[in-house]
């Protein structure tokens, strides 16, 4: 902490550091306080009974320095691992809540390698597992690009070439996306590679992060070779859903069960930490076959009744493959055909599918679709948006040339192969 | 009394406003609930800096079980951050701190009070200070008020099995207003005082909420051993028999403190023989029912405590038990209260022998799963320690039998932390004037006031105060003539009530009345209405029925002038119930007496 001379008002360099004990006077009143931050105009200190208080810079007077800062801001970046057991889990931080712990006095999230915590609660387990720990990345996922998925890509395959499955730890927001880009880009795996994330923070001791590592690491326990995501299956505690992670989707903003398998089952569940899973998950590859090329020229474009030419084709221009979410049945207004037929003419591709999510585009149907076909457009059946995306960037990079063949061929279970009744929509 | 007794309060106030951080009611009833499950983990600070009462609930590994009544959301469930703070709860808070001559903070900063109990889904309770530094007159001399601070209520506990815990969430994020005492306080009828003139300045605000357990005190009690906190009292007169069970607990402890360190001190730890196997015999039930359930029974001797743990003035015993309670551990017997409980004379011999008991020692049995014994094998020394220590400070609770018990250890700065999910609020300086305007004059002021600028009695205006009745008062009395409101609320209304059982809240009379007021009806209609009402008839029905529209004077002509002759050959004084026979609509009974009084003329 800069010195700073008792009796005069603090300037906010002398505020600098983070966890000083302070004897300050603010308004004919003194009182001891532990330093937090500067906030725009505003000093904020943490009193003893615990509340923070914010007032406002010049008015408050240093009386005496109490005590230094005792508290750091680093986190080591080593690796942490629990457990000796024989199955070799991996456990890697993207970043966002989940992998993260509060600090009580400013209320700020730091990233953290230490899961200790989930200790207790794998306890039936634990002499059965390594449980390797470590940050390898911190972003939100809102921030995650093609490039952070390659990096991400190129890590998982390391890990689990060295060990049985890997746990990543990722931000909720574009967790379907990056678990979709993992799918294409393990053409085999080994183990099984788990996504998980939290809908309500870590910093909350009701956090679902909690229980979804827990799951995620019982779900790690077994042989299969799939990328899912795994998160609560209701917003009660107590049981878990591993989801395919083409056929997963975040259908609601906060809620812990906001993973749903789209028109599709569930690749396993947990109930009362028993594990059971669905008789068409993959079976485990007997190597790792990863690439790690995308092609990004590829976007969504979500139709609606504004929809001209001139903004599809300002949105197509320097890309390969645009996946069009169109209107149910997989329809877009008659005016954006011409533009559609000219610019697949020019090499471009459309796919196509809908708004609905649930349910198969059918363009054979109604004379709109069989003219959208007829302009050169894919339909993709089933396929959710955001993973036709994430294949188109995959296809664009390894079959340029049969973009239409693979796209519409079913890689990794992207596609259901019969319309089930799966629950509600 | 003892005179190094400190005393402060904190005194609750629930308020009606609707729920502090979500736009549900404050009312509800329990049906048609649906029920969700949940853990709790203390989420840790730095450094593992994790509460220790906190990390206290942790150990004890319990899961939860909400019922999700009608008037609750998502923010109820954790499962949605918190909507911006209820400006009207605001506003009411910083009246209240207005009042209590306190300087109320420029910018307010909600903060995360981690509670894991169960009784908040998230693991935290929110919490704003408000207001620091006020006080209040009293007849003992000024009481300092240390803070006002706007909180949202917990949820409610509907049954504890140890293990688990159901809780309901219909009370969850009612607003509440924490008012805290400096340890001013000089004896237990003070306490009373200090707590009604707080209650009372929280109701002139009219948005105290009207429940049994709308308004709670928390005792802080000090001896000199430390400060203890009694939650849950709901009633003011409690207060009186809560601090005096304190103080006798503490004078209990001082006197087996002091005969352990004669006799040489404890030596701060225990050992738990696992004795099982020797007593599968065992005549006590209590012990029989227990291996049958497959748990095992533990012997420890406590060292020199023979007559300590329960005799004509100590009760150390009790404490113990209080504790293994808290771990859902029911099973305990000490050997003060042996032999008995189907162990005879004998037994006790042998025990104590396998314990290693000298004369002055006493000895426990623990009948338990051996997780829990491992855990109580650390937690009963160290709280007899701390008991032996007079470190006397914890959180207690204030139980129905009359006493106090241990609840968990007091929480510590570290359980504070800053809700994320909220932006601070910065109070505008019109906020502040008229919490400022409002707090001018005092809580007895303002009910003199009441009863002058609505012309209705002293008594009528304390009464609509202290029964927290006063927000029905005032949006009626903008309706209705405030006379008819106040006799309304304090006589019709009580008397309807007691008749069907039934009890209507703030918003379905007000809309009932601003219904009647839309069709152009009068007070006569309102009286029909709250007795369809009080039949069951939905607020819809009533609104549009016939029966309470007033009858016309031809109408009710009619209907006097067909039971005259009746009532002159009979009582007159059956004239207003046998209108009431013939019709079912309202009327003026003045109108009844006018008429008949010149029909009668007439007659002559």
């Amino acid at each position: 902490m800069a010195h700073v001379d008792p009796g005069v008002k603090m300037t906010v360099k002398e505020f600098a550091e983070f966890g000083s004990r302070l004897k300050i006077e603010h308004e004919g009143q003194i009182l001891d306080v532990t330093f937090i931050k500067r906030d725009g105009n505003e000093l904020v200190f943490k009193l003893s009974s615990g509340y923070n208080v914010r007032f406002s810079f010049n008015t408050v007077k240093l009386i005496e320095s109490l005590e230094e800062s005792h508290s750091s801001n680093n986190h080591s970046m080593e690796m942490a691992t629990i457990g000796n057991g024989s199955r070799k889990i991996s456990l890697l931080s993207t970043g966002g809540t989940i992998s993260s712990k509060v600090d009580y006095a400013t209320g700020a999230v730091k990233p953290t390698e230490d899961v200790s915590f989930i200790l207790d609660s794998i306890r039936d387990i634990k002499d059965k597992i390594t449980l390797k720990a470590k940050i390898i990345d911190s972003i939100l996922s809102e921030n995650m690009q093609p490039d952070n998925w390659i990096r991400t890509g190129r890590l998982v395959k390391k890990a689990l070439d060295e060990d049985d499955a890997v746990i990543l730890l990722h931000g909720t927001d574009t967790m379907s996306y990056t678990a979709s880009a993992l799918a294409f880009m393990f053409e085999r795996q080994k183990g099984p590679i788990i996504l998980t994330g939290s809908q309500r923070s870590s910093d909350r001791p009701s956090s679902d992060a909690f229980e979804n590592i827990e799951s995620s690491v019982r779900f790690s326990m077994e042989r299969f070779g799939e990328v899912g995501i795994c998160m609560h299956s209701s917003i009660s505690d107590g049981s878990s859903s591993l989801i395919r992670g083409v056929r997963a989707r975040k259908m609601h903003t906060t809620r812990r069960d906001a993973f749903r398998a789209i028109e599709t089952g569930e690749l396993g569940t947990i109930r009362e930490k028993k594990v059971s899973l669905n008789n068409d998950i993959k079976h485990p590859d007997a190597e790792n076959i990863f690439s790690d090329k995308l092609d990004q020229a590829a976007g969504i474009y979500y139709f609606n009744p504004l929809s001209n030419q001139e903004d599809l084709e300002s949105f197509s221009s320097r890309k390969k493959a645009v996946v069009i979410m169109a209107t149910g049945l997989g329809h877009v207004a008659e005016r954006l055909l011409p533009k559609i037929r000219e610019l697949t003419d020019a090499g471009k591709h459309f796919v196509i599918t809908s708004q609905c999510l649930f349910g198969r585009v059918d363009l054979e149907v109604y004379a709109s679709g069989r003219k959208l076909l007829a302009a050169g457009a894919v339909p993709l059946e089933n396929m959710l948006p955001e993973t036709a995306l994430a294949k188109s960037m995959y296809v664009l990079a390894h079959y340029p040339d049969e973009f239409e063949k693979w796209m519409t061929k079913n890689l990794r279970g992207e596609i259901s192969e019969r319309s089930l009744l799966h629950g509600e929509i | 009394m003892v005179n190094r007794l400190k005393i402060g309060l904190e005194v609750h106030v629930q308020l009606n406003t609707g729920k502090l951080f979500c736009r549900c009611p404050v009312e509800w009833s329990e049906e048609g609930s649906f029920e969700l499950h949940r853990k709790l983990r203390p989420a840790s600070g730095e450094s593992g800096a994790v509460d220790r009462a906190a990390r206290y609930e942790e150990e004890r590994d319990r899961s939860f079980t909400y019922l999700c009544p009608e008037n609750t959301c998502l923010v109820e469930y954790d499962e949605e951050p918190p909507r911006p703070v209820n400006q009207d709860a605001l506003l009411t808070a910083l009246k209240v701190a207005a009042s209590l001559k306190c300087s109320i903070l420029p910018a307010i900063e909600c903060m995360r009070k981690i509670v894991i109990d169960g009784s908040n889904t998230s693991g935290f309770q929110r919490t704003s200070l408000v207001a620091v530094n006020g006080s209040i007159d009293t007849s003992k001399g000024k009481v300092g008020i240390t803070s006002v601070c706007l909180e949202e209520d917990s949820a409610r506990k509907i049954s504890d099995s140890g293990d688990s815990v159901r809780y309901s969430l219909g009370r969850l994020g009612i607003p509440l207003i924490e008012i805290t005492t400096d340890p001013d306080i000089v004896d237990e009828d003070h306490a009373i005082e200090v707590a009604r003139k707080i209650g009372l300045t929280a109701m002139t605000t009219g948005m105290a909420r009207r429940d049994s357990d709308s308004i709670r005190q928390d005792v802080n009690l000090s001896m000199g051993h430390g400060r203890v906190e009694i939650k849950g009292i709901s009633r003011i007169s409690q207060i009186k028999e809560a601090i005096e069970s304190e103080i006798d607990r503490q004078l209990m402890l001082e006197k087996v403190a002091s005969t352990i360190h004669e006799r040489g001190g404890f030596q701060g730890s225990l050992h738990f023989l696992d004795i099982s196997s020797d007593l599968l015999s065992s005549g006590s039930s209590l012990i029989s029912k227990g291996l049958k359930e497959g748990k095992h029974v533990f012997l420890a001797k406590l060292d020199k405590m023979a007559g300590v743990l329960k005799s004509q003035d100590m009760r150390l015993g009790r404490e113990i038990a209080d504790l293994t309670k808290v771990f859902a551990v029911q099973g305990i017997l000490h050997s003060d209260e042996l032999p008995g409980y189907g162990l005879t004379s004998d037994d006790v011999k042998i025990l104590s022998k396998k314990a290693g008991c000298s004369e002055l020692d006493a000895f426990m049995l623990v009948i338990t799963s051996k997780n829990k014994a491992s855990i109580l094998e650390s937690e009963i020394p160290a709280r007899i320690q701390n008991l032996l220590d007079l470190r006397l400070d914890e959180t207690r609770s204030f139980s129905d039998q009359g006493r106090t018990t241990f609840l968990r250890p007091l929480p510590g700065a570290e359980r504070m932390y800053p809700e994320t999910d909220l932006e601070p609020i910065r109070l505008s300086s019109e906020d502040i004037k008229s919490a400022e305007e409002f707090g001018r004059l005092s809580a007895e002021e303002r009910v003199n006031k009441l009863a002058s600028d609505y012309k209705i009695s002293f008594q009528d205006a304390s009464t609509l105060v202290t029964d927290a009745k006063l927000g029905l008062f005032l949006s009626l009395s903008g309706i209705l003539s405030p006379r008819y409101s106040a006799r309304l609320i304090l006589q019709r209304l009580p008397e309807i009530e007691k008749k069907s059982g039934k009890s209507f809240d703030d918003k379905t009379l007000i809309d009932l009345v601003n219904a009647i007021k839309g069709r152009s009806l009068g007070e006569v209609s309102v009286d029909a209405a709250l007795e369809l009402l009080s039949k069951g008839h939905s607020l819809k029905d009533i609104v549009n029925s016939e029966n309470i529209k007033p009858l016309s004077d031809a109408e009710l002509f009619e209907v006097v002038r067909e039971i005259l002759p009746n009532i002159l050959k009979g009582n007159p004084g059956e004239l207003i119930a046998s209108v009431k026979k013939r019709t079912s609509r309202p009327f003026d009974p003045r109108d009844v007496m006018r008429m008949y009084e010149s029909m009668k003329m007439n007659l002559k």
